[in-house]
């Protein structure tokens, strides 16, 4: 374990001498900041006009009838999802939709990098495979992490600031959910990435087969009878208050991630390098 | 497994696709010593590092190191280090930086690893490229700094892909004097198409061609210098060259085609060193009115390279 920590050091401390960490950094929090601007500024503008938002105030029922409409007679989740900030739930809706993609383009090299350049035979004189791949998977963990932690900072600062009758104190418990939640759903698109990089030896290609199982996937999550093998399917999981979808999503994702890490691992150990 | 080989490879074979890059290969290392393997370009040289060293594996057949199946090799123990050919490290880290990462991982600390990095940094030329990032470096400084990184530590094997290579004189020699200084103490395995050089350091060699051994053993049999000895004769005739043939030990003399010496064959057994068999041909020799101006044991292992290749 302490040769996975002291690659996973080496592993951060280039990726912050390569900038790839402050453009991860860069990357989600500038992403965060601009959905955060333009949220504020169309939700600002529609409530600045005369009576819209006693408007607003007055339709809640109108709003959790329509919920219960597209959701079903589930009382709990309508007064659940009525309860959290527009701005929250659009913010983690779009964290769901865009940061996959996101993560398989940072992380493309995860696995390959040290491989294509044969810097791994390097490590691999001193230290087992799955040491190189434990160690190379907590750095990309972390480099999810803290960004992921930052965006979310970034954003609920921005609105508590500009968006008008935002409740930044009612929001923040339920934010913090989310932000729990995105970490364990970026694992599994971590996991993801890391079993292509094991597989391809170019980032390019990586990135590109990466963003072709995404979509193989979602297309499969949206289909009844075998939506379950697919991540994508137990998206919706984590938008419901009750313990045993929240398990059930939380480990769906849990458990695709280790699925996805372990055949990587898998790969690397019996691949040459 | 016999303690005394640091690496023993049995039925070892490679294959990519259709090309048979190592066939059936059976090779033994003797530990503490320094290893030469030779054969032409595409023989399977590299090949057969990379799966001592366990980045490529087998197809078929086996490989143990140091008393390990490779696969079973415990590589943190910082026991095997290697010069893998073509390897590049992370270009966007500096040389030193480098060197300390490898040498804690290898179970050094930190300050032991800064230590021997300014060391070998030093010995291989490379004290003002510390601070210079991997992606800087030439071909040269590259293969310097790798040469540099084989030595952290205190390996029980080392292996050394072509170290010479593409150096200059100076840097070559010092390579030679690195690996002169391990002997003893390490197990080191030197692949060379220098001839002279793997001769000339060398204990042991292996010569392989197309995947296949074709020669193996201590440099004195494969060099027959415990075996031949030529000598140098100014006025060898008929007569001379007859009193040599008659010596006690010597089992055949034939005269050089130039005329200017004699290859003398001997035998040498417990109670004639060869060191004592040479002194009494030469003296012999003398003895018979040669006037001998030089003499050269065994022959070189360009000779017997071309002679299996």
């Amino acid at each position: 374990m302490n040769q996975a920590f002291r690659i996973a050091g080496f592993d951060l401390v280039t990726a912050l001498k390569t900038k790839k960490a402050f453009i991860s950094i860069v990357v989600y929090v500038g992403l965060a900041l601009l959905v955060a601007v333009i949220w504020t500024f169309i939700q600002n503008k529609v409530t600045a006009e005369p009576g819209v938002t006693e408007q607003l105030n007055g339709s809640r029922d109108e709003i959790k009838q329509l919920l219960t409409t597209k959701l079903g007679q589930d009382s709990s989740l309508v007064d659940y999802l009525a309860s959290i900030p527009f701005a929250v739930m659009a913010f983690f809706w779009l964290t769901q939709t865009f940061l996959p993609m996101l993560i398989s383009v940072i992380s493309s090299d995860v696995l390959n990098r040290e491989i294509r350049t044969r810097a791994a035979r390097f490590v691999l004189l001193r230290a087992s495979r799955t040491s190189l791949v434990l160690g190379k998977v907590m750095s990309h963990l972390v480099l999810l992490i803290v960004p992921a932690i930052l965006s979310w900072i970034v954003f609920l600062a921005y609105v508590s600031i500009r968006l008008t009758g935002f409740d930044v104190g009612a929001a923040i418990p339920q934010a913090l959910v989310f932000m729990g939640y995105t970490i364990v759903f970026g694992f599994c698109y971590l996991g993801l990435t890391a079993l292509v990089s094991s597989l391809v030896d170019g980032a390019a290609v990586t990135v590109l087969v990466t963003f072709a199982c995404l979509i193989t996937l979602s297309i499969i999550g949206g289909i009844d009878s075998i939506g379950w093998i697919s991540p994508s399917w137990y998206r919706y999981k984590l938008w419901y208050p009750h313990a045993a979808n929240i398990i059930t999503g939380l480990g769906a994702y849990l458990g695709f991630g280790l699925l996805f890490f372990a055949a990587a691992w898998q790969r690397i150990v019996r691949r040459d390098v | 497994m016999k303690e005394s080989l640091a690496v023993v490879t049995t039925s070892l074979t490679r294959r990519f696709g259709s090309l048979v890059a190592v066939d059936n290969l059976n090779l033994e290392v003797p530990t503490g010593s320094i290893f030469g393997l030779l054969g032409p370009n595409g023989a399977g040289k590299t090949t057969t590092f990379s799966m001592i060293c366990g980045f490529v594996r087998p197809t078929e057949g086996s490989v143990t190191v140091l008393g390990f199946p490779v696969k079973e090799f415990p590589f943190s123990s910082g026991r095997l280090s290697a010069l893998p050919q073509d390897a590049k490290f992370y270009p966007d880290r500096t040389v030193f930086d480098s060197m300390i990462f490898l040498g804690t991982l290898g179970g050094l600390t930190a300050s032991e690893a800064a230590r021997q990095s300014e060391e070998l940094l030093a010995k291989v030329d490379l004290t003002n490229a510390g601070s210079m990032k991997g992606g800087h470096l030439s071909h040269g400084m590259m293969k310097r700094f790798g040469i540099a990184q084989a030595f952290l530590g205190r390996p029980d094997l080392v292996l050394l892909d072509e170290p010479t290579a593409g150096l200059d004189p100076r840097n070559a020699y010092t390579i030679r004097q690195m690996i002169r200084a391990l002997a003893g103490t390490a197990t080191v395995v030197v692949s060379s198409h220098n001839l002279a050089e793997v001769q000339d350091l060398c204990t042991h060699a292996a010569i392989i061609n197309h995947g296949r051994l074709v020669s193996a053993g201590p440099m004195d049999e494969l060099t027959s210098r415990n075996q031949e000895v030529v000598l140098t004769i100014g006025n060898l005739n008929e007569a001379i060259l007859q009193r040599i043939q008659a010596l006690a030990g010597v089992t055949g003399a034939t005269a050089l085609h130039d005329g200017s010496g004699v290859k003398v064959l001997f035998e040498t057994n417990v109670d004639r060193e060869a060191d004592q068999a040479v002194s009494a041909i030469v003296a012999g020799a003398i003895a018979a009115g040669a006037s001998v101006s030089g003499v050269k044991r065994g022959k070189d292992l360009e000779q017997r390279y071309l002679e299996v290749t």
